[in-house]
């Protein structure tokens, strides 16, 4: 029976995971080409100011004019809004009065 | 305590290249088989190795000499990745999933077929991976005790703990494989 057999003993233990000790996996040139890469891409990094660093974050692994384009193209549409659409509302103001003419309560018995 | 690696970091968080090269060819094989025996997954272990490395050029401008050594700091980086990743595998027992030989063929017929190579192997994989860990790097990876404490993160007394039961469950399940 297996489970009455003695255990292995603490040196032949030792020998057989010393044998695991030869079988060193040898890292493929990719995964070596990847590591080096990283650095190179880690390194760039570095170079780079708070607002590259931050449109890196928000938006990776495209050309940085792209966040800055998004970036002025949305300031710039929330400048046009904000300075039109207060005008517009001037300037139809007298269409919108009516809106608070409407009286506050209902009378429900009013319709009967 | 004289850290070989303490130039080669110091060089590579100002941008040197070569040094960082250096690194990787001292480095990367060991990481990459560390990482391969925990996961007992070569794809799964590249990914852990590039990681490992990703953050060691990440971190080398901060990196204090004097605090641990580079490879202390490299092989927790290292294990922690692999924690990270048997967290996030599906919750199985490995010792349910991993086919460990069968003992009952007679010593000579599994001396002939290495088998007891194939066990030793898959006996550490099923360990629970803190045992796991500390077998490998005192046993294998030739870590002292007060170094492999160090990159686990826990006391030499916690550290002898974990290596006495992964010692005696290896021990155990390779009773079949006794002279």
């Amino acid at each position: 029976m297996a489970e009455n057999e003695p255990i292995l003993s603490e040196a032949q233990l030792d020998r057989f995971l010393a044998s695991l000790r030869a079988g060193e996996v040898a890292p493929s040139a990719n995964l070596q080409a990847r590591v080096m890469k990283d650095f190179d891409n880690a390194w760039a990094e570095r170079g780079l100011g708070p607002f590259s660093r931050l449109s890196r974050a928000i938006w990776p692994e495209v050309p940085i004019w792209q966040p800055a384009a998004a970036l002025v193209a949305s300031l710039s549409l929330g400048l046009a809004v904000g300075y039109v659409l207060p005008s517009m509302l001037l300037n139809q103001s007298g269409d919108t009065a009516f809106a608070f003419e409407v009286p506050g309560y209902f009378d429900l018995a009013e319709g009967s | 305590m004289i850290d070989p690696d303490a130039e080669l970091v110091r060089r590579t968080g100002v941008g040197d290249k070569a040094a960082a090269a250096q690194l990787v060819a001292r480095h990367l094989p060991r990481v990459l088989t560390l990482a391969r025996r925990m996961l007992g997954d070569t794809a799964e272990a590249e990914d852990v190795a590039q990681e490992t490395f990703l953050k060691v050029w990440t971190h080398s401008r901060r990196w204090q000499p004097g605090a641990a050594r580079f490879e202390t700091w490299i092989y927790r980086i290292t294990l922690n990745a692999c924690y990270d990743r048997l967290r996030k595998r599906r919750p199985a027992r490995l010792d349910d999933t991993i086919p460990i030989p069968d003992p009952s063929p007679s010593p000579e017929r599994i001396a002939a077929a290495n088998a007891a190579g194939l066990a030793i192997a898959a006996a550490v994989q099923a360990l629970p991976e803190r045992q796991r860990a500390a077998v490998l790097l005192c046993t294998v990876e030739g870590c002292g005790n007060i170094e492999a404490a160090e990159i686990l993160g826990i006391s030499v007394e916690a550290l002898e703990s974990l290596l006495t039961r992964g010692r005696r469950t290896l021990r155990e399940r390779l009773k079949a494989y006794r002279d």
